[in-house]
């Protein structure tokens, strides 16, 4: 099996089944958004405000990960809806980073499926719009990698976030996202040089 | 590659990383400037630790606990009133070995039912349903019974009350007789 396969088997957590990522989530710690979730709770609109602020490159991340550039803000949008009006029945406050990123990839999911209910655009069509050949280029190439990879090389490279950061946020643990980096990297090298010489 | 950059960008900085991070970073999330849409929830139902469904359920778990309670009060007093129905003239109970009902005062076993064999816990449930019905039937009895006496004693108050005003009217008689005979005199 290759290299790739079995890291994909292993430490998919992010697309894989709900079962499989909430199992592979470290137990919780206290987190410091606990005081914010509970604020927002009892109705407090700014902090939900701030929330979005510090949660808002995780969820694009997430999304742009898996759908279209251009449909990727209208969606961080109604991720941040549902989450608001879904937030009562979050159990633990300090769970609030993976609760919202399983959230984002059950919308990226729902969307593929109206898609296909609906019309089939060429995804590189719409993209051409909205960013540059090269960036869309690199996109592509990292879509092409597991679930894993591509969520947390996204986050890394589009959004700027640490390997800490991005495991504080998602709730992953350090290992599995520092592993996630260095084996997407590792890939995604493979690709660009394949491209090159191509 | 410098694994310490990819990490957390300390380190010696990776020129490929550099220049994808370029690259890619102008598709970074751009927060927009009006704020979000937040839509006004009611919070009379958006309490925590509050379910609706887990409401739902319970109420439900009551309902059909009620009702269960209640289907098993009528079964009850029914049973009771088909017991107490047709006067039975019933002793002491015994449940032989072989499930007839024996009657001690009279020596006289009622023969149960031929029977398919059954395993033991059947059998001592039928047992157990056969001491039941007869100690309902036998309590039956003992309120007839109970009744029946109340009811001779009320009779024989009320006859003795007769009994004793007939007397007193008698007695009342007799001594205006006497306080008569004593006005007039004696007779000459």
């Amino acid at each position: 099996m290759s290299d790739a396969g079995t890291a994909g088997k292993i430490l998919l957590m992010p697309g894989a089944s709900r079962v499989a990522a909430t199992a592979a989530q470290p137990a919780l710690k206290e987190s410091a958004d606990a005081p914010l979730v509970e604020a927002v709770r009892r109705g407090d609109r700014d902090s939900f405000a701030r929330l979005y602020d510090l949660y808002g490159p995780m969820v694009h991340g997430i999304l742009l990960a898996r759908v279209p550039f251009d449909e990727v803000d209208d969606l961080v949008q109604d991720v941040f809806l549902l989450a608001f009006k879904k937030i009562q029945s979050l159990r633990e406050a300090g769970a609030f980073g993976g609760w919202l990123a399983m959230i984002a990839r059950n919308r990226a999911v729902d969307f593929h499926r109206r898609k296909r209910e609906t019309e089939e655009l060429p995804e590189n069509l719409t993209q051409a719009r909205s960013m540059d050949s090269e960036a869309a280029e690199a996109l592509r190439l990292i879509r092409t990698l597991p679930d894993a990879y591509r969520e947390t090389l996204v986050m890394r490279l589009v959004e700027g976030m640490t390997g800490p950061e991005i495991a504080s946020l998602t709730g992953l643990t350090p290992a599995s996202v520092r592993v996630n980096l260095h084996r997407g990297m590792k890939l995604l090298r493979e690709k660009l040089g394949m491209e090159k010489e191509s | 590659m410098n694994e310490d950059y990819l990490w957390d960008k300390n380190g010696e900085a990776d020129p490929e990383i550099q220049r994808l991070e370029q690259t890619l970073g102008r598709l970074r999330f751009k927060r927009p400037q009006e704020p979000l849409p937040l839509p006004v929830v009611s919070r009379s139902w958006y309490r925590p630790g509050f379910s609706p469904v887990l409401a739902i359920a319970a109420t439900l778990a009551i309902l059909l606990l009620a009702g269960g309670l209640w289907m098993g009060f009528l079964r009850g007093t029914q049973g009771l009133q088909r017991a107490s129905g047709p006067p039975r003239p019933v002793g002491p109970i015994d449940v032989t070995a072989h499930g007839g009902v024996k009657d001690r005062e009279k020596g006289v076993t009622n023969p149960a039912p031929p029977r398919l064999p059954l395993n033991r816990s059947i059998q001592r449930a039928q047992d157990e349903r056969r001491i039941q019905v007869a100690s309902l039937a036998e309590r039956a009895l003992r309120l007839r019974r109970e009744r029946e006496l109340n009811r001779q004693g009320e009779l024989a108050k009320e006859q003795l009350i007769k009994a004793l005003l007939i007397t007193s009217d008698k007695l009342n008689a007799v001594q205006k007789k006497i306080q008569g005979s004593q006005e007039r005199g004696p007779v000459s």
